[in-house]
């Protein structure tokens, strides 16, 4: 076990209801953070769509993971991202959103993906 | 250099699963070692011990197997995501009382600890089908 914490991020690219890999990166992500490793969540290109509020995926049901993402924090989550460039792609702002993210821009992103132990893609 | 593989495709769906088991060939004759391979989502159906493929089409989920035995590999397949699409092995099907067990007994059913694990103790962890 390496003794300093392992930064990984998980990054969440497909849109809710096409596939169920959010959920199993948001699974992965709490197994993480069990494990005391530096984690983060960025959504981009369709995965921002999870973001959006007043998503009822019960109506076809389907588990969304709208309702995990703001009890997050407890599970010492503290970064969670949008990409900027994403979100104007899609012509959504942040006030659609159900919890308020930080935005990053694309080079920035660039250098976290870099500067990274591990990524796992979703 | 010390690899890990996660599998996150069904066999013959994609080309994923096919290109994972073509890099864990060419890792371990290049003299690399393989410290785990995990199978993921869609990707617990590589550990079928039920699938008959035609004879003119490879057999993926067989390859799997024989890559596992002849190298010991520890070839971990997510228990969540497998018993959700029928595949269990012994003590599952006895657990939930079913008439069969569909898992290959070369793999393990393991939790996504395993997987953190791996990718802890790993040089690389490559993700195929994500």
């Amino acid at each position: 076990m390496h003794t300093d914490r392992a930064r990984i991020v998980f990054l969440c690219r497909s849109s809710p209801y096409c596939n169920t890999a959010a959920n199993a990166a948001l699974d992965l992500l709490l197994t993480a953070a069990a494990f005391d490793q530096e984690v983060s969540l960025v959504f981009s290109d369709d995965g921002v769509f999870h973001l959006l509020k007043d998503q009822l995926g019960t109506r076809i049901g389907l588990k969304n993971i709208a309702g995990a993402l703001p009890v997050l924090a407890l599970y010492e989550v503290q970064q969670v991202l949008v990409e900027a460039s994403s979100l104007a792609a899609r012509n959504l702002e942040q006030d659609s959103l159900l919890m308020p993210v930080a935005l990053i821009e694309t080079p920035v992103l660039a250098e976290l993906l870099e500067d990274a132990d591990q990524v796992f893609n979703f | 250099m010390k690899f890990s593989l996660v599998v996150y495709s069904a066999p013959y769906s994609t080309q994923a699963s096919s290109t994972a088991l073509h890099f864990a060939k060419a890792a371990l004759a290049g003299g690399h070692d393989i410290y785990r391979i995990f199978f993921f989502q869609d990707g617990v159906l590589n550990a079928t011990a039920l699938a008959v493929p035609p004879q003119d089409e490879v057999d993926i989920p067989q390859a799997w197997q024989e890559l596992t035995r002849q190298h010991g590999i520890d070839s971990v397949v997510c228990v969540a995501s497998a018993l959700k699409r029928g595949i269990l092995d012994d003590d599952e099907a006895n657990r939930y009382d079913k008439k069969h067990s569909s898992m290959a007994s070369e793999f393990s059913l393991g939790g996504l600890g395993q997987l953190i694990d791996a990718s802890l103790h790993s040089d690389r962890l490559l993700c195929f089908g994500a």
